[in-house]
């Protein structure tokens, strides 16, 4: 217990932290909000003067980048990939997840080592592999070839959270909805799933964040314009000759508008899923 | 009718080397009230587990009304089981919790109404309908997992040690409750506890367990 005397004491304790959280905080805003004030201005105006607050607001960029630069098609394709690759991910992997974290079946130990061991492969390692099989299958330059990579390599992340928060479900709320009637299937999507909301809406997020902004896979595997994801698309403001920095900052602004949203509304349920069990 | 038949019952968990239940043969009357008493860790909830089909047989026999069970799942039993932990689904409001059995066997949805208001109404459990479990008390999730069990009107009830997580108090009030509701009922019940009280006072019969054998 420290008095009432002594409370500069408990500031000055905390201090530390605080100026570590406050340079945290301008290191990785400061960039952003360069960025979202570069978007609007012009290229010239950010030569003359890059770190300037803009003189007059070029809203008409935005417009611009969206109508001339095809960035309707990549985002409408950025769109479909990563909505269709979130969604078979959660109901892949909960389903993977449910199966490890409440079944114990031969090979459970092996089944679980194969599928995480997802998490140590870098993609680079397996972009030539990919490629090929891709080619093999017709699925090279193909939406539907994106997407089945993206779940592949996203699946052993998106099992890793959820088996870890399904497995503190108790098993007797399984055994009492068993006892009421259910099957194993009725069982997952009746009891698993509502209760395992917080960290689906982890996995949904993290994953939709991370795929819409991927560019490794997809500057590989995507080669015609009109296939594009709005990662390459940002692409079409840097050619090799020049820069047009303005509407870069502008599309880069256009592509992060609906991670930024979907941060906002589910950062609380995110970070519950993730730090659920941390604390027993 | 319930008449629940165990012969020669016996239990062995996957990488022991003791049956943790040796041969347990018993009947249980159609209506009767039997307590399986004994210390922790005796096999009494490990034959509760097998009667109600949620652990695999090693050996012997389960039977309903002279009917062996042991190859019917635990969802066709038409067992219910109140648990220690009484099991409450979170993401559902007690009418919820008590219904959820109910939907699963096809009732219709006015005789679902009907059941669910009429028990929780002998339970006292009408004013809480709307809430979810995390906003009820000890006792009231307790009434609630017992409502869920006799809105089903199954063939036989279960309980595995479901006092324990209550006060003295309140069991004593529970016990009270419980003894009148399955009197009324009159549905078949096995009672699992180490409580010698609570064995005496709630029972028509008593078997005592130890070390996985009914002595």
């Amino acid at each position: 217990m420290i008095g009432p005397g002594y409370q500069w004491l408990a500031h000055l304790r905390r201090s530390p932290l605080l100026l570590f959280v406050l340079l945290y905080t301008a290191l990785s805003g400061g960039p952003f909000l360069w960025v979202a004030v570069m978007s609007l201005r012009t290229t010239p105006e950010i030569f003359a003067s890059p770190y300037a607050l803009p003189s007059h607001l070029h809203w008409e960029k935005f417009a611009d980048a969206w109508t001339r630069s095809n960035y309707s098609t990549y985002f409408w394709n950025s769109t479909i990939v990563v909505v269709t690759a979130v969604v078979l991910l959660t109901v892949i992997g909960a389903m993977v997840a449910h199966c490890l974290a409440r079944y114990h079946f031969r090979g459970n130990r092996v089944a679980r080592f194969v599928i995480l061991s997802g998490l140590i492969l870098p993609p680079q390692l397996l972009i030539l592999s990919l490629f090929q099989i891709l080619l093999e299958f017709s699925l090279y330059n193909t939406l539907t070839g994106l997407i089945l990579v993206y779940v592949a390599g996203h699946l052993a992340m998106t099992v890793y959270i959820l088996e870890g928060f399904f497995a503190q479900i108790p098993q007797d709320l399984f055994d009492a909805a068993r006892l009421d009637g259910y099957s194993d299937l009725e069982i997952f999507w009746r009891i698993t799933l509502p209760i395992g909301a917080p960290a689906l809406f982890t996995t949904v997020t993290l994953n939709f964040i991370i795929l819409w902004n991927e560019f490794l896979y997809a500057v590989v595997l995507l080669t015609e314009d009109d296939k594009r994801t709005l990662p390459l698309g940002i692409m079409h403001f840097m050619g090799s000759h020049q820069l047009d920095i303005g509407m870069l900052a502008t599309g880069l602004m256009i592509a992060i508008a609906p991670i930024i949203l979907l941060y906002g509304f589910f950062s609380e349920t995110m970070i519950k899923g993730m730090t659920a069990g941390a604390v027993r | 009718m319930g008449e629940v038949a165990l012969n020669g019952l016996s239990k062995r968990y996957p990488g022991g080397s003791d049956l943790a239940v040796k041969e347990v043969t018993l009947t249980v009357a159609d209506g009767e009230f039997m307590v399986l008493l004994g210390p922790s860790g005796c096999g009494k909830s490990s034959v509760l587990r097998m009667i109600a089909g949620l652990e695999p047989i090693t050996a012997g026999t389960v039977s309903i009304d002279g009917k062996v069970i042991n190859k019917v799942p635990a969802k066709d039993r038409d067992i219910a089981m109140v648990f220690q932990s009484y099991a409450l689904y979170p993401h559902m409001d007690v009418f919820n919790n008590l219904a959820f059995g109910l939907r699963r066997r096809s009732v219709p949805r006015g005789e679902i109404e009907r059941r669910v208001n009429a028990t929780a109404a002998k339970l006292g459990l009408a004013p809480f309908l709307k809430r979810k479990p995390h906003a009820l008390s000890g006792g009231q999730r307790q009434r609630v997992a017992l409502g869920r069990a006799i809105v089903r009107e199954p063939k036989v009830f279960l309980f595995d040690e479901p006092l324990s997580n209550l006060d003295a108090a309140l069991r004593v009030t529970t016990r009270n409750e419980l003894i009148r509701q399955q009197y009324d009922i009159g549905i078949t019940t096995i009672y699992v506890t180490h409580d010698q009280v609570e064995a005496m006072t709630m029972s028509h019969r008593i078997c005592i367990m130890d070390k996985g054998e009914v002595v």
